[in-house]
């Protein structure tokens, strides 16, 4: 018997206006990133003709070119790396242990703790904004990597301490329990058995915070604001109010920072969209 | 006597500090870098910096300068319509794409990664394309809009103050609805098939199949999505101070970006740290209630 689905069973004029929708929806969705590119491969003078061509009819890679040129773009380019680089570094170590901690350990107050971590991941960050500005004015790191990672750790702890621990609890306690018999601490099992297990947990997560820093703007307008320090996001913003950058050269620029978390995150997706959904759904 | 408190506090030790020791890290950052700013907000909303790290105590001052100034009302008003327009039509749009990609065809699978993508393009790039799609001149809705007869003539979409702050929630629900459609999607793959299979033999047509079976059995993800989704938005920045930082005018000016203003254009961390701890309090009011009106209903049920 062959029973396909609920929708598409009705008939085939269905199915066809099912197929029609979901072209529909798919050029909707799809029509910005697809305008992006185009307008990123226009000469400058076809970007500012009216009707705008849909397809670029001398199409260039000179936006590409000299927004490569441009040294600060390059500059931007290389701070968002490091920025996110080392702040996925220190939260995937942090949160490996704190990620086993609540999801193989039993201690007083593992609840209240681990609600903690699910509730900081919807925090309003806007809230903590001026204190973490202070704090890093007191510390003298403002406008410097250090002060801007310690900030993102706000959002990158909680966020893979949490993910870890899903990936922590789907080990199953036989394999830590007969380490345990051996005469194996915690820390043993952790390191030996349990941290090569949730290998591909924990490359997920470092991804994901990856992404999640690489997207991010609100901090690092806050606490960047030397042209030399800057990430990506805040630095294309500038060059949108700029007359040197066209509009071409923005959407080229654009491109390139959509690139790679784009491609890394359908690295990951499937991992990602479970790690999304199991707790809701379950 | 002695010995046994001893063994006591020996085995508490030996069950519980092994625990402790591996979240410490975690919890300090998090104590450090959450817990202590939220507890400073408060505190600085009842001062005035007066000089470089000197703290004067005025009481509730902040908080009647911003209560009785002229722009708290209207950004109250504009962060309404933003985060309820955006909230609503990212759960209908989720809906609907999830419903379109749970039918079994050919190509869907694609379809339904490609869809993701605006969800993993940061906030600013997106503002960045909307603002060039929006363009008064140039911008290519305008043209879209005017062969489809819809327009007959080209509008300033970011510059008018009576359609700006619809113009970003088009674009914050084009960015953020991928995550409820993914919610919902998984939901309807865990509906067990036979309940369909069942209805069908009934004789129950496909829209009824809907409403009696999809729908209940999603009510648990619609809660936390919707509970996430107005929460986010509720606090992005990014579209609307990369689109139009709150004008023309206030009109598009949110609590994000009217609290970013006070202290970092303004300087103002006191009355900023006010507007602040207000937006906290309607965030946590907004969560207990909803928690509260959910649990109730489910108990009546």
């Amino acid at each position: 018997m062959r029973y396909r689905g609920n929708i598409a069973t009705a008939g085939s004029w269905l199915r066809i206006l099912t197929y029609l929708l979901l072209i529909g929806v798919a050029v909707a969705v799809i029509f910005p990133i697809f305008w992006m590119l185009m307008s990123s491969l226009k000469p400058t003078k076809e970007l500012f003709v009216k009707p705008p061509t849909w397809i670029p009819q001398r199409p260039t890679l000179n936006n590409y070119l000299s927004i490569l040129e441009n040294p600060l773009f390059l500059r931007y380019f290389v701070n968002s790396v490091v920025v996110a680089t080392v702040a996925t570094g220190i939260s995937i170590v942090i949160a490996s242990f704190a990620g086993y901690g609540w999801g193989k350990i039993d201690f007083a107050g593992k609840r209240a703790t681990s609600l903690f971590v699910l509730v900081s991941q919807m925090f309003p960050v806007v809230v903590l904004v001026i204190p973490l500005f202070q704090i890093l004015r007191s510390l003298l790191l403002l406008n410097s990597y250090p002060g801007l990672v310690l900030a993102y750790l706000v959002y990158t702890i909680p966020l893979s301490s949490w993910l870890l621990k899903g990936f922590f609890q789907e080990i199953p306690g036989e394999i830590l329990d007969s380490a345990k018999v051996d005469g194996c601490s915690h820390l043993l099992a952790f390191i030996r058995i349990a941290l090569p297990l949730v290998r591909p947990g924990i490359a997920a997560t470092a991804i994901y915070c990856f992404i999640m820093v690489w997207q991010e703007f609100f901090f690092a307008l806050s606490f960047m604001f030397d042209d030399e320090m800057k990430t990506l996001t805040v630095g294309i913003l500038g060059f949108m109010g700029q007359y040197k950058v066209s509009w071409g050269e923005l959407m080229a620029a654009s491109f390139m920072s959509v690139l790679p978390t784009a491609l890394a995150f359908f690295f990951v997706q499937k991992h990602f969209v479970e790690g999304l959904t199991k707790g809701a759904i379950k | 006597m002695d010995l046994r408190i001893k063994d006591l506090i020996e085995r508490v030790y030996r069950k519980h500090l092994p625990g402790y020791l591996f979240i410490l890290p975690a919890l300090a950052v998090m104590s450090l870098l959450i817990l202590y700013p939220l507890y400073r907000t408060f505190f600085l909303s009842l001062h005035v910096e007066v000089r470089f790290n000197e703290l004067v105590f005025v009481g509730l001052q902040n908080f009647v300068e911003v209560l009785t100034s002229d722009y708290f009302g209207k950004v109250l008003l504009n962060t309404t319509i933003w985060t309820g327009g955006t909230v609503v039509f990212q759960f209908l749009v989720g809906l609907g794409v999830a419903t379109l990609f749970n039918a079994k065809l050919r190509g869907v699978r694609i379809v339904s990664s490609l869809v993701l993508i605006p969800w993993v393009t940061p906030g600013v790039i997106a503002a960045v394309i909307w603002k060039w799609m929006y363009h008064p001149l140039y911008g290519v809705l305008n043209e879209i809009l005017l062969l489809l007869h819809i327009l007959d003539a080209y509008k300033p979409w970011l510059a008018d103050p009576r359609v700006a702050l619809l113009a970003i929630v088009l674009a914050a629900i084009w960015k953020g609805f991928p995550f409820s459609m993914v919610m919902f999607l998984a939901g309807m793959k865990a509906i067990p098939q036979d309940l369909y299979e069942a209805a069908e033999v009934d004789g129950a047509t496909a829209p009824a199949r809907f409403f009696h079976i999809t729908l209940p059995l999603l009510a648990p993800v619609f809660k936390i999505t919707i509970l996430l989704t107005t929460i986010w938005t509720f606090n992005y920045f990014d579209l609307v101070y990369a689109m139009t930082g709150g004008g023309p005018g206030r009109s598009t000016e949110i609590l994000a970006t009217q609290i970013y203003k006070l202290a970092f254009d303004d300087w103002r961390f006191g009355v900023a740290s006010s507007l602040a701890v207000i937006m906290f309090a309607i965030l946590a009011v907004f969560t207990f209630m909803y928690a509260w009106i959910l649990e109730r209903r489910g108990r009546g049920l």
